[in-house]
């Protein structure tokens, strides 16, 4: 594998990033010019993940960098704001510690399930930093930033190589609690548990002790929701989990970007031409909801051609992630893709509504420098990982 | 890394973006257009532009109602509020004491109204300085020659909306559509873009050409100049076609339309019921003009001929009450008896049908309970009291009521227009349904039904030939005009109120009579006195007879004593 193979998810990176300035200059130069400037710092980020900092290094102090981290993330509770206490204010910016924990929970955990498969103890240990950094991060309340820590350790955890019916066991309950709410997702997934233990033929015990566990989560849920829990606790629950489901701006801000997609049509309205984003009826034009203000002024195609980037940036690095043989480094790639991908899936599918409002930028478009430096790093750390295997295999 | 496990952890990512890339296509290929239409649901502000109202004519093309362009300033601000210097740089483009910054329902700011067209031409010349302004048309509605005509054209209110008169009756055919004007707003409603599609222009509502003839009609309220109420119905008999529709006391459709509320309530006030369109909804009894309908109910009946004979001997006696003539007419037929409104003859001719006969007679000519909707609203028939209204209150002695109904007098109510329906057909035995709205929109109105007259051609002469001698050497001999022919019939209605209405009911020419009309002046005494010259002058005027040397007006006191 050459050199600019490694750069190759850099690459497909700068595609996006330069269509979604393109867009940013017809929503606002002044977003654009700046966005320039985040970019620049997001290359040296990803010039000092590359070249400057070794994996290996990092692999040895990643649980302070975690543990560093965990101390903003707590510190942030405290001091963090105005509003949701998510952010320190520096005067020019303002700082996301909960970028920071996505970096350290990836290198943390990397470097706990980097056996092949792990023990349990690592497994527990990984699932332990994990949830660590998702409470943290959850209570600020920033549920879909915490949501892409378990989505992380979801996929380090299969990455890695741990056993299906240990994987079932820890996330078994989860579903159980969440299907609840729903008689028949929550009727399928007791068959499903059933059905899927006997396939695995861990025995009579593992079954009737997974299906038991689910059944019992299953009723207790809907039984402490209803039962010890008032009407107006429930309200302030869903409030505080999904603040933007009940609200109407948000319908309409979803409306509004769906009718700027689809008005686009083929070959969009033009440059600067975009009556959604151009006459503000497209809210955050230049963060969450970039993709739609491209797809009405470039349309279908200018649409395609960023979700094609997208697929050749997973492509790539899952080509760098095929490659590596190191368990850390193999980590280290598929969680920076976990990581990546999660906020990419979860902002498209949302603008597109197919899925509630997430409130996730989408990543190396929107406008921001916090998200872009730490998506850079995360590029910058899958090149140093893939030169570092090259570096093992060239000896 | 282990290729299964890698895959299985980017498969929800990978089907993530391809369900992305569907929906994507699916949005921006196959609903595109939906979406389309529902982003112009966003911007797209239509702006209604007032329809051009039609005109009104009259018979010689004469504009009654008509329109001006004026202008309407309007800004689309949305959340948004003009700069001081904004307004005052419109303020005095416009030369306006003042702007208002009301905000109408269609959300937008109503700065000025009524512009003139230069002034909004001074705005549209600057329109680099008034991005922000728009200048709607609006169509000010005109009366160039409303005056006594304001009851037939009637008015419109603040929306251009007809609430009166033809105004009303014809108000779709002469409302035209409105136009738009397309124009882009942003999300809280300001304007983007001044037409962003070309605007569709309003389109003009029907002209509506009526029969009257202004000229005769103004003449008519030059000669009621002395009076203080009354009516006039001029109509041609050939057609139906009404060219004088006159009432008075009338508010102008200046003052209805955009007089403001003091001015109209004091015009409201004003004594005399100006609302009351006396010509077609004015209810008098009509006297002595009304023995012709007496005439042809007898012919029609067999109880007289034109050659019967009743001899007056200063009235009547019946019962223990002496009904009164206006003379010793001496023994005359029914042609003198008209000539000299002997009430006697009438009084006999009335006695001899009986009251149920005469009330048949009347029921049969059927013109006279009949309601003639010439748009002008209000409309009224005539009251005829019915048989059993007389039963009701006469408890079976009906000779006075019978007497008294014979020379139109007692509970028997007539309009204007219904008594110069008398004339007319008396003159011509038959008269199309009158009607004032000659035209709609080129379409001339074709009168659906013809009034007739039941009695014989030589029985409608006699009465004819009677009326001619009315002006001829009868009570309104005062009246002829020299060398011109024409027939008329005097009338006084007892007025409880006060001194007596004066009538005069008329057709002209004798031969080949062409108009018809009645003529009203409230407490105006003999119908001699006041209407009968009236109508002589109309009659003159219509046949562009020199004017020649007048009648001699008489005090009402000496006349009086002339005529007993």
């Amino acid at each position: 594998m050459k050199t600019w193979r490694s750069l190759l998810p850099l690459f497909f990176a700068l595609g996006i990033t330069a269509l979604s300035i393109a867009e940013l200059f017809s929503v606002g130069s002044g977003y654009a010019i700046r966005q320039l400037i985040w970019v620049g710092a997001g290359l040296l980020a990803f010039g000092f993940f590359y070249k400057a900092i070794s994996p290996l290094t990092l692999r040895r102090g990643a649980e302070i960098i975690y543990w560093v981290s965990v101390i903003m993330l707590v510190a942030v509770l405290f001091l963090g704001g105005p509003g949701a206490r998510r952010w320190f204010s520096l005067g020019f910016m303002q700082f996301q510690p909960s970028e920071i924990a996505k970096l350290a929970a990836l290198l943390v955990i990397s470097k706990t399930l980097e056996t092949r498969p792990p023990e349990t103890g690592r497994v527990l240990a990984g699932v332990g930093y994990a949830f660590v950094a998702f409470a943290l991060i959850f209570v600020e309340p920033d549920l879909a930033t915490a949501g892409a820590i378990i989505a992380l350790s979801t996929s380090l955890l299969i990455g890695s190589g741990v056993r299906l019916p240990l994987l079932l066991v820890l996330y078994a309950p989860l579903f159980a609690a969440i299907s609840s709410f729903w008689l028949w997702s929550f009727i399928s997934l007791v068959i499903g548990v059933f059905l899927l233990s006997r396939l695995m033929k861990m025995g009579w015990g593992y079954t009737l002790g997974l299906t038991t566990l689910v059944i019992g989560v299953g009723l207790a849920t809907p039984l402490i929701w209803n039962g010890a829990l008032k009407e107006y606790q429930r309200k302030r629950i869903i409030a505080f989990f999904a603040p933007q489901a009940h609200s109407t701006k948000a319908g309409w801000q979803a409306l509004q970007a769906r009718v700027a997609i689809g008005s686009g049509g083929l070959f969009g309205k033009g440059y600067r031409k975009g009556t959604q984003k151009g006459l503000e009826f497209l809210p955050e034009a230049h963060t969450d909801f970039i993709f739609a203000a491209v797809g009405e002024e470039f349309g279908f195609l200018g649409c395609a051609a960023i979700l094609g980037l997208f697929a050749l940036l997973l492509w790539s690095l899952v080509r760098a992630a095929f490659f590596t043989e190191d368990p850390y480094l193999g980590n280290l790639i598929v969680g920076a893709t976990t990581i990546i991908f999660y906020h990419a899936s979860f902002n498209l599918l949302s603008v597109l509504g197919l899925f509630p409002v997430a409130g996730l930028p989408l990543p190396f478009a929107s406008y921001g420098g916090s998200h872009l430096i730490m998506e850079f790093s995360l590029l910058g750390i899958v090149a140093a990982s893939v030169e570092e295997e090259m570096r093992r295999r060239a000896y | 890394m282990e290729k299964r496990r890698v895959i299985l952890v980017v498969a929800f990512f990978s089907i993530a973006l391809a369900g992305a890339f569907a929906r994507t296509f699916y949005m921006q290929v196959i609903k595109a257009s939906e979406f389309r239409s529902r982003a112009e649901l966003n911007y797209l502000r239509r702006v209604p532009i007032p329809p051009i109202r039609g005109r009104i004519l009259d018979r010689n093309g004469v504009v009654l109602a008509s329109w001006e362009p004026r202008f309407t300033a309007v800004a689309l601000l949305g959340d948004t509020s003009l700069t001081e210097e904004e307004l005052e740089n419109l303020r005095s483009t416009l030369e306006a004491d003042s702007l208002s910054l009301k905000h109408s329902y269609l959300g937008y700011a109503v700065l000025a109204n009524d512009i003139p067209y230069e002034k909004a031409l001074a705005v549209m010349e600057r329109s680099e300085s008034f991005g922000w302004l728009l200048m709607l048309p609006w169509f000010k509605r005109t009366y160039p020659r409303s005056g006594s005509l304001s009851p037939v054209i009637g008015y419109v209110d603040a929306e251009g909306v007809g609430k009166a008169g033809i105004e009303k009756s014809m108000n779709e055919a002469l409302m035209g559509t409105p136009g738009t004007k397309y124009l882009m707003v942003d999300a809280k409603g300001r304007m983007v873009k001044k037409d962003i599609y070309p605007p569709e222009e309003p389109g003009q509502g029907k002209d509506i050409v009526l029969s009257v003839d202004s000229r005769l009609q103004e003449a008519a309220d030059t000669l009621f100049r002395a009076y203080n109420a009354g009516a006039a119905v001029v109509m041609n008999i050939k057609t139906g076609e009404i060219l004088v529709l006159y009432t008075k006391p009338y508010i102008d459709s200046w003052t209805m339309t955009y007089g403001t509320s003091e001015q109209k309530a004091s015009a409201l006030s004003a004594p005399g019921s100006p609302l009351l369109n006396r010509a077609v909804a004015g209810l008098y009894p009509p006297g002595s003009t009304f023995k012709p309908v007496v005439a042809l109910a007898g012919l029609d009946s067999r109880a007289i001929t034109p050659n019967s004979v009743f001899c007056c001997a200063g009235g009547m006696q019946m019962g223990d009450r002496f009904f009164k003539c206006t003379g010793f007419h001496g023994c005359l037929d029914l042609v003198h008896a008209i000539e000299h409104s002997c009430n006697t003859y009438f009084y006999s001719v009335g006695a001899r049908m009986g009251l149920q006969t005469l009330l048949e007679e009347i029921e049969k000519m059927g013109f006279l309970k009949r309601r003639y909707d010439l748009g002008i609203g209000g409309e009224k028939p005539a009251l005829i009291p019915s048989m059993d209204y007389y039963r009701k209150n006469f408890s079976g002695r009906y000779g006075g009521a019978t007497l008294n109904l014979s020379i139109g007098q007692g509970e028997l109510l007539l309009t204007p227009l219904h008594m110069a329906l008398v004339a007319g057909l008396v003159a011509r035995g038959e008269i199309p349904v009158p009607h004032i709205v000659m035209s709609v929109g080129g379409e001339p109105y074709i009168p659906p039904e013809t009034l007739r007259l039941k009695v014989s051609e030589s029985e409608r002469e006699a009465v004819k030939r009677g009326m001619l001698l009315v002006v001829e050497s009868g009570t309104a001999r005062t009246c002829r005009l020299p060398g011109f022919k024409f027939g008329g019939k005097t009338g006084t209605a007892q007025n409880p109120h006060g001194r007596d209405h004066s009538l005069f009911i008329f057709y002209a020419p004798y031969d080949d009579p062409e108009i018809a009309g009645a003529v009203v002046v409230e407490q105006g005494g003999f119908g001699a006195t006041a209407a009968a010259p009236i109508a002589r002058e109309l009659i003159r005027r219509y046949f562009g007879l020199p004017p020649s040397p007048l009648f001699i007006v008489k005090k009402p006191q000496e006349q009086k004593e002339e005529l007993e």
